[in-house]
């Protein structure tokens, strides 16, 4: 588990609350406490946060799931087994698709989920930005919200584009492979046809024209092998860490490596692809 | 010999990093190259074909000689092709670079008030197909934009909220997020909301202190 987060790619980009602001809290809060307000405790501020925003009812588990989980998982880090946050699935999810070479699912829901919460937020931090009732550590705390706001739409963001990135490389392989087209979202799978439709227009403007006829074509597979359409290579390798123990794998070699429990290693995308598919390994 | 331009094409397009490097200028469209492996491309087609047909079917399999001439003709042919698409596609590459570098600004790219001047040097095919980007680009971020903007930075996490800019040079009467209005004047200094100003930061008007 240390190990884990110690790994100096993935410490900074996990979006938890910048490390540096924690110890900076009592400092801030006891610089207050002179003023003439009471300070006030967690509790009541995400109540007062409550209390300013809602007539509707499921405003507190939002707010919850959003920006309470997040502080308590901050605690909760060691035991990271626990229930994970969406914050934290996504997390895992990016670091998967920036990490390897493939193309996999489009996890919908989670980033619906987590667009629903952050438009919800902001509504609620507007609201409380704009009350004069709002007392100075509170305004504090509100940008901390803000700050992990822009930390997870950070993340939703870079998630988003290299999924594009992945898709515009092999938008027509993924065009002439149908088993592909579930694990894209409605807008990437059209997004990926209109590329290819763009790229080939422009393909055969610029130069396919005016070639003879026999060479016009996008799909052709040269002497060696080599195709026109570019595929995912799934020798690349990847950096993985087990959350549990995955038996062991048969190396190009012929050897066998066991992937122990909380081990890292760096081996070949296709010898791990199932286990990184069912969440047994995560990847770095 | 048949395929020296295609290799000078590609070599050029391989050394040189311009083409995918965003800071410097991209290198102008190769056109009369182009134009000249194309034809040559043409031409080994149609010696192919005539050849293919004043010989039967049953000679080409007894004249060792002819089958070898067309062999390397045909490889030639095919290459010459392979040559032309990498350099397309290394240039479509740097010039979808750019674009997200700009942060999606193509009205910003095809200005000339930078000293990058992307438009002179692309084909008017690569123009069509940048503003063809462009607006397939927009269609896929409207679906976000209501929280976030899919075309801001992502070079690395952001830490703070606010961020101290001067003004590089002068950006007029903008209006942000929270409807404020601000006259962005060459060197005065402002304390700012990223997220409002970001898309002013890539464009190079403002400047982080």
């Amino acid at each position: 588990m240390s190990s884990f987060f110690q790994e100096p790619d993935s410490d900074d980009e996990i979006p938890q609350l910048p490390p540096e602001l924690p110890p900076l809290h009592p400092v801030a809060s006891s610089s207050r406490a002179s003023s003439s307000r009471p300070s006030i405790t967690q509790d009541s501020f995400l109540s007062r946060l409550e209390a300013t925003a809602s007539p509707r009812p499921g405003i507190r588990t939002d707010h919850e799931d959003g920006i309470g989980e997040e502080m308590e998982e901050e605690e909760e880090e060691d035991e990271y087994e626990l229930e994970e946050g969406e914050v934290r699935r996504l997390g895992k999810a990016w670091s998967r698709e920036r990490g390897t070479g493939g193309i996999l699912a489009w996890e919908g829901e989670l980033v619906d989920s987590l667009m629903d919460k952050l438009e919800q937020q902001q509504k609620l931090v507007d609201t409380l930005k704009s009350d004069p009732d709002t007392s100075e550590e509170e305004h504090f705390k509100l940008v901390l919200v803000q700050t992990e706001m822009e930390r997870v739409k950070y993340l939703i963001r870079s998630y988003v584009r290299c999924r594009l990135h992945k898709i515009e490389k092999y938008s027509y392989h993924i065009i002439l492979t149908p088993s592909l087209h579930s694990l894209l979202s409605g807008a990437e799978l059209s997004h990926a046809q209109r590329y290819t439709e763009l790229l080939h227009t422009h393909y055969s403007h610029s130069v396919l024209d005016s070639l003879p006829e026999w060479l016009r074509k996008m799909d052709d597979t040269y002497g060696d092998g080599l195709s026109m359409v570019t595929k995912p290579n799934p020798n690349l390798p990847v950096l993985i860490y087990c959350t549990r123990d995955c038996g062991e794998i048969t190396l190009d070699s012929g050897e066998q490596a066991a992937l122990a429990k909380g081990s890292t290693h760096l081996v070949k995308y296709r010898l791990v692809e199932t286990f990184v598919l069912s969440g047994q390994v995560e990847v770095l | 010999m048949y395929g020296d331009l295609a290799l000078q094409l590609v070599t050029a397009s391989h050394r040189s990093t311009l083409s995918t490097t965003p800071q410097l200028p991209l290198p102008k469209y190769a056109l009369p190259l182009i134009l000249s492996i194309c034809l040559e491309t043409r031409q080994l087609g149609t010696s192919i074909t005539s050849a293919a047909e004043s010989h039967g079917q049953v000679s080409l399999s007894q004249d060792h000689a002819l089958v070898c001439g067309l062999t390397v003709q045909h490889l030639a042919a095919r290459r010459n092709k392979r040559c032309l698409l990498a350099y397309l596609h290394n240039r479509v590459t740097g010039i979808k670079e750019r674009w997200w570098d700009a942060g999606g600004g193509l009205a910003y790219l095809n200005s000339d008030s930078d000293a990058p001047d992307l438009r002179s040097a692309l084909s008017p095919q690569e123009l069509d197909f940048l503003r063809g980007y462009n607006n397939l680009m927009l269609d896929y971020k409207t679906d976000f934009l209501d929280v976030l903007d899919l075309t801001a930075s992502i070079e690395r996490p952001p830490g703070e909220i606010m961020v101290d800019v001067r003004a590089v040079r002068d950006a007029g009467e903008v209006v942000l997020e929270g409807g404020e209005r601000i006259d962005f004047r060459k060197g005065e200094r402002f304390r700012l909301a990223r997220s409002g100003v970001e898309r002013l930061i890539v464009q190079g008007f403002l400047e982080e202190v």
